[in-house]
């Protein structure tokens, strides 16, 4: 009798562990669909070591940088799914509630990115197409090296791009050369796939030497 | 993981040392002598640190760039005598950190014949050694104006490996309790390749640049030099211990040559420059004291 309990408590113990090893949250991994319609840019102050978001709308010479969003106007930043239910004896897990979101993929890849100066950058750089002036780098968390890609290898990462951290395109857009003009202001052109073409216009930035 | 790799390394020689031994004296029955020693000591690293150049020089940067790199250290030495011709050891060094800086092992045959109270022989060493390269991105702090030299606020230290493989003719001369032995000789060495990478920032401007450093092992050919003086306090037909003194000394004229690797803005125009600094003097020298123990 005591060979037979010990059996069962032994049988009993092997199910807890097969609970605890798998012990992770099941989401349901299927993508949720949205679309860009939407672009928000925000100044940078890139003086210092790192970018960071500014009121601001001055910016030094040689550090012209802006911080773009594409977005669904929608809003489907986050969308919470119901955690995959099995049947019978239930996984051993850290939460109460498996905290599950959706991933979404857009329906539309950038396929250009067009930047106009409204104002001449220096003598030599009238107003009119400076897109090949321009570096961006992706901010999402899967973004991986230390400098910066030319826009068209931006637009190419967006191609069946999956977004776990939200419905929302983001990089930073940087001018290569140094503004020799005391006001500039730039026109962003982003078109899609779909033929959707986005425009939106940066602040009028005043360049300082200090 | 490095740490437990010398650990495992030393302890699978001293396995090998002393299993054989067991075994061979239960069929020979006598012959084998097994001798454990133990040192405190101080290795030291030399190399002088030169002027900065157009292109970086790590060797410039052994211990903050004063061309000294000195580490206090335990030695643990385990040797096998088979037969009279034969003897192998391992050793291995554990610094202040009791992290392992050194491993070795050698093959020593001695000659037959002997010269009154002299003994010769041929020794064939192995060793791996541990020193270090710190705060080489001060080069680019004291270079680079204009920029953020170096966006990697951490301390940047390179465990840089050196192995070296020679050969030392020896003497040794042995009296009823002092024994003194003489080993000098040259071999190769070479500093394991590491890769680094520097990211820099123009000061008020968008430029970045990413400088990667690849290294080359800097092969160099080395003459070195120990001296062991043992005393026996204990002596009797199966046992003798006694204190120990040993001095070492290696020279050689190194360089650690590199790839490196510039990008600036993006990743599309790498400029690779083959960078081959000139070779200076570099020395290793230990002093040491313990006990031993002979079975």
């Amino acid at each position: 009798m005591n060979l037979m309990f010990r059996k069962i408590l032994y049988i009993l113990l092997l199910l807890n562990l097969l609970r605890i090893i798998p012990g992770c949250c099941e989401c349901d991994e299927t993508t949720r669909p949205f679309s860009f319609n939407k672009t928000d840019i925000v100044n940078l102050n890139n003086t210092g070591p790192w970018p960071e978001y500014t009121d601001s709308d001055t910016m030094r010479p040689a550090a012209v940088a802006f911080s773009v969003s594409l977005f669904d106007s929608a809003g489907y930043f986050y969308a919470q799914a119901p955690a995959v239910e099995t049947f019978g004896f239930s996984k051993a897990q850290a939460f109460a509630k498996c905290d599950c979101a959706f991933p979404f993929m857009a329906n539309q890849h950038l396929t250009d990115i067009r930047i106009e100066s409204l104002t001449p950058l220096s003598p030599d750089l009238p107003a009119g197409d400076v897109s090949a002036l321009f570096v961006a780098k992706p901010t999402s968390n899967a973004a991986s090296g230390n400098l910066y890609i030319p826009l068209n290898d931006l637009c190419r990462q967006t191609i069946g791009k999956v977004y776990y951290d939200g419905g929302i395109e983001s990089f930073e857009l940087y001018l290569k050369t140094t503004v020799q003009h005391a006001e500039v202001r730039f026109a962003f052109q982003f078109t899609f796939s779909d033929n959707l073409v986005l425009r939106d216009t940066t602040r009028l930035i005043t360049i300082a030497e200090r | 993981m490095k740490k437990a790799l010398y650990l495992l390394y030393f302890l699978l020689a001293t396995l090998l040392l002393i299993y054989p031994a067991e075994g061979m004296a239960q069929q020979t029955g006598s012959g084998e002598r097994l001798s454990v020693d133990l040192q405190a000591g101080i290795r030291t690293y030399h190399r002088d640190s030169l002027p900065d150049g157009k292109n970086i020089d790590f060797l410039n940067f052994l211990d903050t760039g004063t061309g000294w790199d000195a580490f206090q250290f335990i030695g643990l030495t385990v040797s096998l005598k088979t037969s009279d011709r034969w003897t192998f050891t391992s050793n291995l060094k554990l610094y202040s950190d009791f992290g392992p800086g050194h491993f070795g092992i050698a093959s020593q045959y001695s000659f037959r014949k002997a010269c009154g109270l002299f003994h010769g022989g041929l020794r064939g060493v192995f060793g791996v050694s541990k020193l270090y390269i710190n705060q080489f991105n001060q080069y680019h702090v004291r270079n680079d104006s204009g920029f953020i030299a170096d966006l990697n606020p951490n301390y940047r230290q390179i465990n840089l490996t050196d192995l070296n493989l020679g050969v030392n003719p020896f003497a040794t001369l042995d009296t009823r309790r002092f024994h003194l032995k003489l080993a000098a000789g040259a071999g190769i060495n070479l500093f394991i390749p590491f890769s680094e990478t520097i990211v820099q920032k123009q000061v008020n401007g968008n430029l970045k640049r990413e400088l990667r450093y690849n290294t080359k092992p800097g092969t160099a050919i080395y003459a070195d030099a120990e001296l062991t003086a043992r005393f026996d306090l204990l002596k009797s037909e199966d046992l003798n211990a006694g204190i120990m003194l040993q001095a070492g000394v290696l020279f050689s004229r190194r360089a650690l040559p590199y790839l490196r690797e510039t990008n600036t803005w993006t990743y599309e125009n790498t400029v690779s420059d083959d960078i081959r600094p000139a070779k200076e003097w570099f020395s290793r020298s230990d002093v040491s004291m313990g006990i031993y123990l002979g079975l």
